[in-house]
């Protein structure tokens, strides 16, 4: 940022070219970034609240959200576990295969998600490697709730890994070896040294990651099925209810949607503040 | 509680950072591990506080082996080099750490902990500063809080690494005579590394020189300064120039008016004179051999010589170490 | 979020030269080594590395005449054709929009500049398929933006243009947040230097500024292609999916499990990750040499 006169004199462009670029990235962000959000509670409210509220809470959408709310609150903590394990692992020892391990890990953000569905197909759809051993004991998992998850935890794995990892790494690990030469045991040293330490930065990963879990759409559409009231998620649901031409009501429940990615944003905004004044 | 390290031998991948180091602290001493960075002595401090494992070797304390007892049991407190106090923690909460992580069985009470935490405060100085974070605090005070923090559990051995080293020189100064002066009411065996020559010196009872690995030499400061045991320890202790291919402080080249009373010495002309300071410092090139060497005089003789750019004198060596190479 | 992850992984590996290690052979005091490991590769092998060797065993099993007759089947090849043409568009109009962005949100102060930049991440956190749907509605031909521009001429919803704006949109915010932590830690004294030197401000930028950037906006174009040849969720709406025309090629795998050909669907897929692989390592250079670039700059 420009802050002193002196580095002003020399750096600065003219004052009408100033102008223009940041009008000029002002006008794209809003036309590309902002216009597209701004439509979705528009046009949500296009029919008044009345309608809004009867399209998020009709019985096909609770049930939508139901299974959303129930799909995150599997896969998160899963992923959470996992990321507290694997930051552990990587950030705090020396081993051969930590850089391969590190580079897994970032595997499900280079997968389409459509492939990330197409996967859980494969290995247990009706055709796919245990698909008929599944079907001997009455098991289902694609086109039912399991695959659902899985395809979620999938898509959602290295969200809490990747904060914590840099996070982990850049505190450096003298605060866990003090605990421990002052006596701790390893269960004292986690809740009282490490834990308190990466707070925010855990709590930055659970957000991302239940919100993309929550949105997800590609690789659950995949596994779904798509049956009413069954298996369908929130995102689910805003397809059907759009390719059914009822906009305002897929509209009305994407806005739900589009308000948690609001919060996640502004959570976003906070832990990382809140995280560079610990660390600061 | 006396420290023994015995034939230890330790590598990270293909690099040897300790090879065979052999080492005894007596119980009260203050001891100073010397060496020039990338030297192994934070490895070996490392090794004897149980943060890290040798290769091969024992180390034993109090005349018993302790080589494979974990950290937690070896009754030693450590001052990290950076502190690591824990940020999220005050100064009495980081101070009161090792006390409240004790087994139910040994732990003391809350009232004991107070009383306790209150005097560590009072004998670092910081009694009033027990609320604040470490983020909130000089360098200085961090390291006392580090002390005291590893002092709460009353160790039989203090390991400090690098105590002084993110310090600037006036608070060095400053903390190098209370730690010595703490030491002497304690009277734990303590060992501390540093790559600062003046302050091993200066503070410790007994010395190690190390270097790539190895310990070159063990002794009370005035006795490896007067005796070194090898060209490395002499130079590592004290600034060097060579004279005839043997080593010389520059305080020990006399400079003197002169010119042909001493068959020894040789004529020389005045290149620099350095009068700032306590000493001044005087460079000159041999006239025979067009060497240059640095020497050091008192002010007072500089006053006595009138010493100007230019002049010639004669100088002699004093102390000249020849090592065998 | 994504970008600029790995040039943060530097100080503690360098400590007390730890960088070697040797199995079997805990390093330091910590503990919980082998239980967390463990566990984490138990995770990721069932959760990731099985499911993901599906693909490629069904593919070969499948054999290399089916693999390449699906692959090259007219309706595939131009799926392909749409899917990499519009992810290329896109990266590109990323990139020079991004900078822009991330431009003035680092150089200027002005009114609004804090919200500008927390808004960029709306693309990171919208889930996409609603902004497939709120695209669609506004560059429908009876849209907020789709009616003026049908008069004009200018087809988007339904078209190879309409994808190419979906990811855009999907592809900003790698740019703005590649290129910006490297334009806020750009050396002010070089450009001074080069001021001082007589060189105009646009010298200034195009010789100087833009070499400087020009790794983090690779990594950022990198990323947006990549991530833009997977999209589904915004794309699968706007581009109205007509065979041969706007059909992308996660669609086509879809389709192909709707038929229950397995084979067939994996054979596209694995050409997928092998692209974005390939992509994922080329960032990886990329950085790899912007990071040694920028270690020479510094010694």
């Amino acid at each position: 940022m420009i802050t002193t006169s002196r580095t002003r004199v020399l750096r600065a462009e003219p004052t009408w070219l100033r102008r223009s670029l940041i009008g000029l990235a002002l006008g794209l962000t809003l036309l590309f970034i902002v216009l597209p959000l701004a439509a979705v509670f528009i046009q949500a409210f296009d029919k008044g609240w009345q309608v809004w509220q009867a399209a998020v809470t009709e019985e096909n959408a609770r049930s939508a959200i139901m299974l959303s709310l129930m799909v995150t609150g599997i896969s998160v903590p899963l992923n959470l576990f996992f990321g507290l394990t694997a930051a552990w692992t990587i950030a705090r020892f020396q081993f051969k295969g930590r850089n391969l391990l590190l580079t897994l890990i970032d595997i499900p953000f280079g997968v389409s998600p459509v492939v990330s569905g197409l996967i859980f197909v494969l290995v247990f759809g009706a055709q796919g490697w245990f698909g008929a051993w599944l079907a001997d004991r009455d098991v289902q998992i694609i086109f039912a709730v399991p695959g659902i998850v899985l395809a979620t935890v999938f898509v959602t794995f290295p969200f809490v890994a990747r904060e914590l990892i840099p996070l982990m790494q850049s505190q450096g690990s003298d605060e866990e070896e003090a605990a421990i030469v002052l006596g701790a045991t390893a269960w004292q040293m986690f809740r009282r040294v490490t834990l308190p330490n990466i707070k925010w930065g855990l709590l930055y990963g659970v957000v991302l990651c239940t919100a993309r879990a929550l949105g997800e759409f590609g690789a659950v559409s995949v596994v779904s099925g798509h049956i009413r009231g069954a298996t369908n998620t929130i995102p689910l649901h805003v397809e059907i209810l759009y390719n059914e031409y009822n906009y305002t009501a897929a509209f009305a429940v994407a806005s739900l949607l589009s308000v948690v990615a609001v919060v996640t944003l502004a959570l976003k905004k906070f832990l990382e503040w809140k995280t560079r004044e610990d660390n600061g | 509680m006396s420290i023994e390290v015995n034939n230890i031998h330790k590598s990270f991948g293909s690099f040897e950072v300790l090879k065979d180091v052999n080492l005894r602290v007596e119980d009260g001493e203050l001891f100073a591990l010397l060496g020039p960075s990338g030297s192994g002595k934070t490895s070996l401090l490392r090794i004897i506080a149980g943060l890290e494992l040798p290769d091969s070797g024992t180390i034993r304390l109090n005349d018993e082996d302790a080589t494979k007892s974990a950290a937690r049991d070896r009754q030693v407190g450590f001052v990290f080099q950076h502190y690591a106090l824990f940020r999220h923690m005050t100064v009495f909460e980081n101070i009161a750490f090792g006390l409240r992580v004790r087994p139910r069985e040994t732990r003391p009470n809350e009232h004991a902990i107070r009383e306790k935490v209150g005097k560590l405060l009072e004998l670092i100085q910081l009694t009033p500063l027990g609320d604040r974070f470490p983020s909130q605090l000089s360098g200085g005070q961090r390291q006392r809080v580090a002390l005291a923090r590893a002092l709460a559990v009353e160790p039989k051995v203090l390991l400090l690494d690098e105590p002084f080293g993110a310090l600037d020189a006036r608070v060095r100064k400053e903390l190098r005579r209370w730690l010595r002066h703490l030491h002497d009411t304690l009277h734990v065996a303590s060992v501390f590394v540093t790559h600062d020559q003046e302050e091993a010196l200066e503070v410790a009872d007994r010395v190690a020189i190390m270097n790539h690995g190895r310990i070159e030499q063990t002794g009370a400061p005035a006795d490896v300064y007067d005796n070194p045991a090898n060209s490395f320890v002499y130079e590592f202790l004290g600034d060097v120039t060579l004279f005839n291919g043997s080593y010389v402080r520059p305080h020990d080249i006399e400079i003197s008016r002169d010119t042909n009373l001493n068959p020894a010495a040789v004529l020389s002309k005045v290149l620099y004179v350095g009068a700032a300071g306590g000493v001044v410092r005087v460079e000159l090139r041999r006239e025979d051999s067009g060497v240059v060497i640095e020497a050091e005089i008192t002010r007072e003789h500089y006053r006595e010589l009138h010493l100007q750019v230019g002049d010639f004198v004669s100088i002699v060596p004093r102390h000249m170490k020849v090592f065998a190479s | 979020m994504t970008a600029g992850y790995s040039t943060r992984f530097t100080r503690r590996n360098s400590v007390a030269g730890s960088s070697k290690s040797t199995w079997f052979k805990r390093p330091g005091i910590l503990p919980g080594f082998w239980p967390a490991f463990s566990y984490s590769v138990l995770y990721l092998t069932l959760i990731v590395l099985i499911p993901l060797s599906a693909v490629f065993l069904k593919a070969a099993t499948a054999g290399w005449s089916k693999i390449w007759d699906t692959i090259s089947s007219p309706r595939v090849v131009a799926a392909y054709k749409v899917t990499f043409g519009a992810s290329f568009a896109a990266a590109v109009a990323s990139v020079v929009i991004g900078f822009l962005i991330a431009w003035a949100l680092t150089r200027y102060k002005f009114p609004g500049r804090a919200a500008m930049d927390a808004l960029v991440d709306i693309p990171f956190a919208l889930p996409t398929a609603v902004a497939g749907i709120s695209l669609t509605s506004i560059y429908a031909p009876n849209g907020w933006l789709g009616r003026y521009l049908e008069p004009l001429g200018i087809k988007v919803a339904f078209t190879p243009l309409g994808i190419t704006i979906a990811l855009i949109f999907i592809g900003l915010p790698f740019v703005v947040r590649s290129v910006q932590p490297v334009l806020e830690d750009a050396d002010h004294e070089i450009e001074e230097a080069a001021s001082s030197l007589g060189a105009s401000r646009w010298q200034v930028f195009r010789l100087v500024l833009l070499p400087a950037f020009r790794p983090a906006l690779l990594t950022g174009f990198a990323l947006a292609f990549a991530r833009g040849l997977g999209e589904y969720g915004s794309v699968v709406f706007i581009s109205g999916n007509l065979p041969m025309k706007t059909e992308i090629a996660p669609l086509l795998i879809i389709a192909k499990l709707e038929q229950y050909d397995y084979a067939g669907a994996a054979a596209i897929a694995v050409a997928m990750l092998l692209a974005s692989f390939l992509m994922l390592f080329g960032i990886n250079a990329i950085q790899g040499r912007s990071r040694r670039f920028m270690e020479t700059k510094l010694s």
